[in-house]
This record gives C-alpha cells, sequence and structure tokens, in this order.
C-alpha cells in the first residue's frame, strides 16, 4: 500500500469514528455574527498630535479641578434617554458587502474587513484575509498598505501617526517581528523591525509574547506572562513594566462586571454591566453600560436605557469622550431590529448613530 | 457589520436557506475541521466559526455555483490564518463538561500517518486533508486556500516527504 492511499484511509477511519456533536444553535451562530461584526471596528479618539495632547490635558484639569461637574454616578441610577435624536452616521463602517466608510466616503477596492479608527487613522484588513495585507489611512485617504501582518490587531500611539504590528518574517508564518512605522500622508515610513521569536503560535505556552502598545517615539512594549519589554528602533530591547497589561487596568473598579474595561487614549474606560440572568452556558448579556475616567470615581456613570433594548454593549469609542454603544431590541442570537448608539461621556447623553450607506 | 438588521437571506433562485444548510452539512464541517485541528474542541470552533463567517457571507455562498467550495475556502482560510479565532464571547459556566472521546484505542493501533498528520504546518496539513480526505483536485485545493496550484503541490510534496521520513523507522519506506 502506498502513502497516498495509507493517507485516505486513515483520514477517513478517524473521520468514521468521530463522534459529531449536535449542530449549534442557529440563534448562536447569529450572535457570534453579530458580535464579530461589531468587535471589528472600533474606534479611539479623533483629534491628532498636539491638539489631542492639549484637549487631554484640558479634560484631565477641568475633571481634576471641578470635580463637580461629572455628576456622581448615583445621580442617574436607573432610566435613562427613552427618546433618542439621530445623529451623525458612525465615522467607520464595513457594510454587508465589505465596502469600507470612512467620514461618508466609500474607499476603493475590497473586500475589507476590522476596520479600527484611532484618531483620523484607519487600518482595515483586505482580503483575502490571510494575505496579512492591510489598508493605512489618514481621514479618508489610503496613504499606503502593510503585506507582512500577523496578527491583525495595529497597535497606534496617542499621537496616531506612529503603528506597531506583528509582522511575519517568512510565508510559514513561524517567525515573526515587531515592525515600527510612522504614517503620514506622503507613506508609511518603517522605523525598524525586531524578531521575537515568542510572538509566534510556535510558542503557545507561558512563554508566549504579545505587542502591547506604542508611544509616539516608536517605543514598543511586549511582553506575556514570564516578562515584558520595551524596544524601541534603533536600540536593544529593554525589561519593562508591563503589570497594568497583564492584570487588571489601575484606576478602574475591580469588580466582576468590569472584567473587560475598554480604554481609549484619553483615559475614559467602558464596560458592560447589569448582567442579565441566562442559563448555564449562554451567553452573557448586558443592560447597561458604565463609563469612568480612569482614577476619578466620580466620573463614573451607567447608561440605561429602561426598556427600550434588550440588551446594550460597548461597542468602541468613536472620540475621546464619545463611546459607540450597541442596543438590540431583542434578545441575543435574535433577528430583531439593532441600533448604534453614540453616548458624551461628559455630557451623559446619547444619540442613535445610522449606519452610512455606501456611495 | 450590517447585518445584524437583516433576516437570513434567502436569494430567489436558492432552494436552501442557512438553517437548513447548517443542519445538512454540520456533521460534514465538523469532520474536517477535526481532520484540520486534531482536537474537538478547535475542531468545534473552527466549523462553528466558518458557520459564522458563512452566514456574514451567505448571500455569496448561497449565489455560488458551489457553496461548499466556498465554505471549504472559508474553513481552510480560517485555519491557516487564524489559529487565535474570534474574539469569544463570555458564556456562562456549565455544569458538565463536553464529550472528549476521541479516536478509539483500536483505530489508534491501526493509524500509522494520523500523528503525524497533526504534526505537520497548517497549510501542508490543509493540502494533505483537502486532497485525500475531501478527494479534491489540485485546481480546487487551489482554490480553497487562495493559492496556485504549484504552490498546492509544493505543500503536498513537502507533506508526503516529511510522512514518508516520518514512518520510515517505524514501519520500513513506504513508495
Amino acid at each position: 500500500m502506498n502513502i497516498e492511499t495509507r493517507l485516505t484511509e486513515e483520514l477517513d477511519t478517524v473521520a468514521r469514528a468521530l463522534p459529531t456533536p449536535p449542530p449549534p444553535a442557529i440563534t448562536d451562530l447569529v450572535a457570534q455574527a453579530q458580535r464579530e461584526t461589531r468587535h471589528t471596528l472600533r474606534a479611539v479618539v479623533t483629534i491628532s498630535g498636539l491638539v489631542a495632547a492639549v484637549l487631554l490635558g484640558v479634560v484631565l484639569i477641568t475633571q481634576l479641578g471641578k470635580p463637580s461637574t461629572a455628576p456622581p454616578p448615583t445621580k442617574h441610577p436607573t432610566g435613562g434617554p427613552t427618546t433618542l435624536q439621530v445623529g451623525a452616521p458612525l465615522r467607520t463602517w464595513t457594510d454587508r458587502h465589505s465596502k469600507l466608510i470612512l467620514d461618508g466616503i466609500t474607499q476603493a477596492g475590497g473586500p475589507w474587513a476590522g476596520a479600527v479608527t484611532v484618531g483620523d487613522l484607519t487600518t482595515a484588513q483586505l482580503g483575502p484575509y490571510d494575505t496579512g495585507a492591510t489598508g493605512v489611512f489618514l481621514g479618508t485617504r489610503r496613504v499606503g498598505m502593510l503585506d507582512d501582518v500577523l496578527v491583525h490587531e495595529i497597535k497606534v500611539s496617542p499621537d496616531d501617526r506612529t503603528i506597531a504590528w506583528v509582522a511575519f518574517d517568512d510565508p510559514s508564518r513561524k517567525k515573526a517581528s515587531i515592525a515600527v512605522a510612522r504614517v503620514g500622508l506622503d507613506g508609511i515610513h518603517e522605523l525598524g523591525r525586531l524578531h521575537v521569536a515568542a510572538l509566534t503560535d510556535a510558542a503557545d505556552d507561558e512563554g508566549k509574547e504579545q505587542l502591547i502598545d506604542v508611544t509616539d517615539n516608536g517605543t514598543v512594549r511586549y511582553g506575556g506572562v514570564v516578562g515584558g519589554h520595551a524596544w524601541k528602533p534603533g536600540t536593544d530591547p529593554k525589561p519593562a513594566d508591563i503589570s497594568d497589561f497583564s492584570y487588571r487596568p489601575v484606576g478602574f473598579p475591580h469588580t466582576d462586571e468590569a472584567l473587560d474595561i475598554q480604554i481609549n487614549q484619553s483615559g475614559w474606560g467602558a464596560w458592560d454591566t447589569d448582567e442579565i440572568p441566562g442559563e448555564p452556558g449562554s451567553e452573557v448579556t448586558f443592560r447597561s453600560v458604565t463609563i469612568q475616567h480612569r482614577g476619578e470615581p466620580s466620573t463614573r456613570f451607567t447608561f440605561r436605557f429602561g426598556d427600550r433594548y434588550a440588551y446594550v454593549e460597548f461597542d468602541h469609542w468613536e472620540t475621546p469622550t464619545d463611546a459607540i454603544l450597541f442596543g438590540s431590541t431583542t434578545p441575543v442570537g435574535t433577528l430583531g431590529p439593532t441600533q448604534h448608539l453614540r453616548c458624551d461621556v461628559v455630557r451623559h447623553t446619547c444619540q442613535i448613530a445610522p449606519e452610512p450607506k455606501a456611495g | 457589520m450590517a447585518l445584524r438588521t437583516r433576516p437570513v437571506p434567502r436569494p430567489e433562485h436558492s432552494t436552501t436557506t442557512y438553517e437548513e444548510y447548517v443542519a445538512a452539512r454540520w456533521s460534514a464541517l465538523y469532520r474536517t475541521a477535526y481532520l484540520l485541528t486534531g482536537n474537538h474542541t478547535d475542531a468545534e470552533d473552527l466549523a462553528q466559526g466558518t458557520l459564522v463567517k458563512t452566514y456574514l457571507a451567505w448571500d455569496k455562498v448561497a449565489d455560488a455555483a458551489a457553496p461548499d467550495a466556498y465554505v471549504r475556502r472559508i474553513m481552510s482560510n480560517l485555519f491557516i490564518s487564524s489559529k487565535r479565532g474570534l474574539r469569544v464571547a463570555r458564556e456562562r459556566l456549565v455544569d458538565t463538561t463536553p464529550d472528549s472521546t476521541v479516536v478509539t484505542e483500536d483505530n489508534h493501533q491501526r493509524l500509522m500517518l494520523w500523528p503525524h498528520i497533526a504534526a505537520l504546518p497548517s497549510k501542508q496539513r490543509a493540502v494533505i486533508v483537502l486532497r485525500y480526505y475531501e478527494d479534491l483536485t489540485e485546481q480546487q485545493i487551489a482554490d480553497a486556500l487562495g493559492c496556485s496550484p504549484g504552490t498546492v503541490k509544493s505543500n503536498a510534496s513537502l507533506a508526503l516527504r516529511t510522512l514518508r521520513t516520518k514512518i520510515a523507522s517505524t514501519e520500513g519506506v513506504l513508495p
């Protein structure tokens, strides 16, 4: 018997011997599809460079100087906006045909997926999605393409002009590097690369490391459970403290609900609250979203919507102070009407953010 | 991303709904996923992830001349490119563990190549499974993997060479 015949027989034997589990519920698949599409779109910070820094400073100083400007968390413990006005469309959107729409402008090419906007810098995967091709946009203009992205989570610096990503070194993707670049209207200018063996799936144990963040000057932090490192292109890696990444973020409540706090670059965090009771094994859903500025419990506020939605989730940060929430009028996994909500974390107001249409 | 408000599409010329497709193809998808991943947990994740992406692309899948080929491509891409998988929603804890029965001991003793297939690089493994389990042609595999037939040929060649080397010491050289 030759090896090809034997392969056919063995694979068939294994497949026939398999106890096949029951198919997943359609509602679970739909729910996952909803989550996948939603979580591919996250945005943070709208104002770039010094303007962002100045704004951050103003926000912090204002809040530190006048803590009473932010209503205490108990001020609106229940209820919330039941009549919502319709505001501007979402800034970043990938529609059902995988068209990418940035600030109302439909981008050329596609299919696009996983669009993430930080400030005015957007990255989006270009299909087919296993090639590592990723478009980089400033505002509505595509300024370049990355062709070696291994982990589809591009890190963006606070000034949203420096990016860092995990790049595969060879077609087998068994070797990977951290790549750092500055982005301008004239293109993507790579600052350097650092090979890190522990970045790939081959290091699938406690030694595995991941890229954590990047600063404006190109210094990246990376690491895992065994420790952290910092590296700036042109220098050698050094040990670094990554405890804020490894454990719970500093300056936010340590509760069972606040396990997944989405913190933007201006220090506002958001997490889902008011868990809805459900059956064991079912997906956990929530009725509200709570926000707080790092280290300032007095800024904590919970957006509640009464009976308007069956469940509500935080979706992404659209600006330093605008959180995009997702509300569904029917339980998770069903196909009822849904809406995105743009909620101002300073004013405590919400409006409906419609899905933009491709032009 | 705009799918959450729409019902499951039912193209006029398609007689199969998404629900019907899932019911009809789940077992086959799961088996292929198991051969690709080598364990039940990852197989279930891969098969389920494939169906999630199938849902998102259902217009195209239903319109395709060969929906299975389209779905196979989704699964292959998902397997090769995304071992990290999708972001998983929080789930409530359950009291019982899922059945983890794999291949029986009796079968295992007769399986000489299977343990080594699991150790192949993902693309080589996908080529082997699609060629020798799904019985696809090189062109069909190339379509499923989004690569050229030449790449399929070279991956198959590398995989076969590896498998021959692995078993040479235990059972002599296979042709």
